[in-house]
């Protein structure tokens, strides 16, 4: 059970740091919709926080500007809006896949894209999407009774499993995404049920063309490392080569070793190859080659988990 | 406790209330506005027994701090409808027969409503996809999805509203006929009260503090720190029972507090009362016991080696064995053209109700002990608790609360003990709620087991003979394992007439988790042991997998192996029934799949699944071809 004595709900940066450099304890939370879980027999069992610091409704952190280029999301912007969103839809593709893998419609109204950044769970599904998007990430500090912003690449800002580059009452504020309108745009996962499932495996990619070859080539997997990470010997080795099956097969072998996971490796490899081929496929698809998927599909041999129940 | 006040509108009535700081918006509904409509299946956001609107938006209420709603506009079921004025889903989910056990409709009903209020005119794996979040144990989730296509057919005018009226009615039988449940608009409306749901005058709230040993002797409690906790009324232990300290439905083995040593991780050792469940909860923390840790016993194979004793006073591990003899199965092995030997294992199975346990007791104006609780089993419960509170029959009452999904799981007596106990020392009425992660750890599961099977057939088909000898695993008490291994010895050969037959089903006791009544009973175990043998000799004789069984199935005038000569015998309608219904080709296993000739043509590449052949028809459903 999850018992505490007070719940702040600041409404600005200013008023969240003038209150946590006064109120000592605090416990900040977003969405909650891991902490009440945790806060059960068998994880965190009884807890008590003094205090309990609700960054959900603080403006800077519910911003949206849209650009051509880059986009900027507040973090406590929840998952049910990247799904919903038509201009997320069209220049972020990734992220309404990743959103319908996200839980269930209830969960994504409540779960913040910031909450489960700073996370940092190995098997968190927004990770890999936002590093395949080229995010860098704002973080806010107090200092000398001054507002201190600090941005900085997503890869710098998740230092480890359960590990950022926040230091105490520090905040992050905002992610700021590439627009990528025009890519392909894939997220595949594994696990038992579709809205409630803990990644075993999760990919992000994106793939851009140029006439008949690769001109961007983004992949980044989830849930079989410490940190979510991008596949850049895959991502290198298909820049600029031509569309070819004979290409994707040898390009999804280069990053298998990043597998850290001591439970069910063999089957992590085989599903992370073939996860990394077919959301390879699929992004494709997303950029109107059917045909060449068709191929693909007849030639390679795809052993895949289909988690979908 | 710290408290805060909170303004908000809930079924459009202004709300300004002080409430517990830390509740959680599920809680302040139920607790601080009676609204219980709203149920905790889980409270970990994997259920939706308590999804509500906030803004319009559903969420689970459980993942929501009530803080957080402050200033919001809160629907929930209350504000959907009543019983005599329901909405088109509810009505649809009446007319359909989506609510079973109930417990679950309350938020399915919110699930539909906002799925449709989205998309109204949501296509089924729309509905499918948006109602994800919420999970139902009794339906298999048909008539739930029947009924929100049915009132997305109304509320678009496609369909007029008699739909919810047609039941059939019934000249002689009400066997297979599609009746009203009078009990239906209670549930989907969420004004039928389980147990949880339930509040009595001075009502105290009880904890229970449970082994995390698997087997240990109790060398020391500590209660000192747990009685100088604001608000504790009660603390029992087994010192408390006035009566005779052991109970069972077969055998009375179990104590309702652990004496002495504990058997099993999540056994109750020490029950607490106390005004607010918070303040049960620290006095439960508080308390201190000092264990001896004792060799445990996992595997029920190491169980028949008695060389650890779970209760040491039977000097045997042996719960039951049933050992059943038909013909002489060693003269029919012989005279057999094959014989088949092989193993079978099944797992524990967690029954996943979606109401975890609770119950309400009290001492009524009578003196007469009273317990409510959704018992599956309430007469034998009542009789149990006359001897373990030594009063006459008719001091003890039980009433029985709606089940909220039993599956067997609410038919052995586990924590109404301890309502009794306290109930009787405080004299106050004590409720008692169980989290999902208690229920789990600490009620009885389905049987494992591990069968050893022999069959002789001639080439024909024709079983001569067979020996099964199922081992299951009982865990710490007996509960229902006598019952499970006689319905398993009784059932566990099929509905098959076998000559010669040598049964035997044991359950033994170990450290794990008691073992319990589940849904067949122990039938399960056995006769999927049987049906996968008869699979496998199909394939062997190269048989059709129908044409084995009918060989050998039960007809009129056959006596079992517990010599019960049969009246009648439907086994050769229900394999005529099935095997029409699965448009099943006829062939030995090894016939089907890739080496069929018509498999991949071009209009017949629809999967074959199970030997049945699908297609997909013009709704998009997929039926047998």
């Amino acid at each position: 059970m999850l018992r505490y004595d007070n719940y702040f709900i600041p409404k600005t940066l200013k008023e969240y740091f003038e209150l946590t450099s006064k109120v000592k304890d605090c416990r900040i939370v977003a969405g909650c919709t891991d902490m009440l879980p945790w806060a059960r027999e068998g994880r965190g069992g009884d807890v008590f926080f003094k205090n309990v610091v609700d960054v959900s409704r603080i403006k800077e952190l519910n911003v949206f500007k849209f650009g051509s280029k880059k986009i900027l999301l507040g973090a406590a912007t929840n998952y049910q809006k990247l799904f919903l969103d038509k201009k997320i839809r069209k220049s972020l593709k990734v992220l309404p896949q990743v959103s319908v893998w996200f839980a269930d419609d209830q969960i994504r109204e409540l779960a913040t894209i910031g909450g489960n950044i700073v996370n940092a769970s190995p098997a968190g599904d927004g990770m890999p999407a936002f590093l395949t998007l080229n995010t860098k990430v704002t973080v806010a500090s107090f200092k000398n009774k001054k507002i201190i912003k600090l941005k900085m690449p997503l890869e710098k800002f998740v230092k480890g499993r359960n590990k950022v580059a926040l230091n105490k009452n520090d905040l992050l504020v905002d992610f700021e995404v590439e627009n990528t309108d025009g890519y392909g745009a894939c997220f595949e996962k594994v696990g038992h049920r579709r809205s409630l499932v803990i990644s075993t495996v999760c990919v992000s990619s994106l793939v851009k063309l140029n006439k008949n070859k690769f001109q961007d080539v983004r992949v980044a997997v989830g849930g079989v490392c410490e940190v979510p990470t991008r596949l850049t010997k895959t991502e290198n080795f298909l820049k600029g080569k031509s569309i070819d099956e004979n290409n994707i097969y040898v390009a999804s072998k280069l990053d298998l070793d990043v597998i850290q996971s001591r439970s069910r490796r063999e089957y992590r490899r085989e599903v992370l190859q073939n996860f990394i081929i077919r959301s390879i496929l699929k992004s494709l698809g997303k950029t109107n080659i059917n045909e060449t998927i068709q191929k693909f599909d007849n030639k390679i041999e795809l052993k895949m988990e289909d988690a979908h129940v | 406790m710290s408290s805060m006040e909170l303004k908000l509108t809930v079924n459009g009535q202004k709300i300004k209330k002080t409430t517990q700081s830390h509740y959680r918006l599920l809680d302040f509904l139920r607790e601080d506005l009676d609204l219980t409509g709203s149920k905790e299946g889980c409270g970990a956001g994997e259920c939706g027994t308590c999804s509500v609107f906030i803004n319009g938006k559903l969420v689970k209420s459980c993942l929501v701090p009530a803080a957080k709603a402050e200033g919001a506009k809160i629907e929930t079921v209350e504000g959907i409808g009543n019983p005599e004025k329901m909405s088109e889903i509810q009505k649809a989910f009446c007319a359909t027969g989506a609510s079973q056990c109930g417990f679950c409709i309350p938020g399915m009903v919110m699930a539909a409503t906002s799925t449709l209020r989205n998309n109204p005119k949501a296509s089924l794996e729309q509905i499918k996809e948006e109602m994800g979040g919420n999970i139902c144990r009794c339906t298999g989730y048909q008539k739930i999805f029947d009924a929100v296509e049915m009132a997305r057919d109304v509320i678009n005018k496609e369909k007029s509203e008699k739909v919810f009226e047609e039941y059939d009615k019934p000249a002689n039988s009400f066997i297979g006929a599609n009746v009203k449940r009078i009990d239906a608009p209670s549930k989907v409306t969420g004004r039928l009260k389980y147990a949880a749901d339930m509040k009595m005058p001075n009502m105290l709230h009880m904890q229970v503090l449970r082994s995390d040993r698997p087997h240990a002797k109790i060398l020391n409690i500590d209660l000192s720190k747990a009685k100088k906790i604001e608000g504790v009324r009660g603390i029992v232990t087994c010192d408390d029972v006035p009566g005779i300290d052991n109970f069972g439905v077969f055998i009375e083995d179990q104590p309702v507090l652990a004496k002495d040593k504990v058997r099993y991780v999540g056994e109750a050792i020490i029950a607490v009362a106390a005004d607010t469940l918070e303040q049960a909860k620290d006095a439960v923390n508080a308390i201190k016991i000092k264990y001896k840790d004792l060799p445990a016993l996992y595997d029920p194979e190491e169980a028949l080696k008695e060389k650890i004793l779970i209760h040491e006073h039977y000097k045997t591990n042996l719960v039951k064995h049933i050992p059943i003899r038909k013909g002489n199965t060693e003269e029919a092995f012989k005279k057999a053209d094959v014989v088949i030997e092989d193993e079978f294992a099944t797992q524990p199975v967690e029954h996943a109700y979606l109401e975890p346990m609770a119950g309400v007791s009290y001492i009524d104006q009578d003196g007469v002990l009273t317990i409510v609780s959704p018992s599956q089993n309430i007469t034998h419960h009542r009789h149990m608790m006359a001897k373990i509170m030594n009063l006459p029959i008719h001091k003890v009452r039980f009433i029985m609360s709606p089940v909220g999904g039993g599956f067997g799981g609410k038919e052995d007596m586990i924590y109404q003990g301890m309502l009794a106990l306290l109930a009787t020392k405080t004299r106050q009425p004590i409720k008692y709620v169980m989290t999902r992660e208690e229920d789990i750890v600490s009620t009885a599961k389905r049987h494992p087991s591990r069968t050893k099977y022999k069959m002789g057939l001639t080439k024909a088909g024709r079983i001569l003979a067979a020996e099964i000898s199922m081992l299951a695993d009982g865990g710490a008490y007996g509960c229902s394992t006598e019952g499970v291994m006689r319905k398993a010895a009784i059932l566990g050969a099929g509905p098959y007439n076998i000559e010669n037959l040598k049964m035997d089903t044991r359950g033994v006791y170990t450290n794990n988790t008691p073992s319990g009544a589940f849904r067949s009973f122990g039938a399960l175990q056995t006769e999927f042991a049987t049906e996968s043998m008869l699979d496998i000799a199909a394939e062997k004789l190269n048989m059709d997998p129908f044409e084995i069984r009918r060989i050998n199935a039960f007809v009129k005038g056959n006596i079992t192996h517990t010599k019960q000569e049969l009246n009648s015998a439907s086994i050769n309608t229900v394999l005529n029934e099935l095997e029409k219904l699965a448009s099943w080709e006829k062939g030995s296993p090894q016939s089907r799949g890739n080496s069929r000739k018509d498999m991949f043509s071009k209009d017949n590449r629809d999967a074959c699944e199970l030997g049945a052949r699908l297609k997909t028809n013009g709704n998009g459903k997929r039926v047998a071809r």
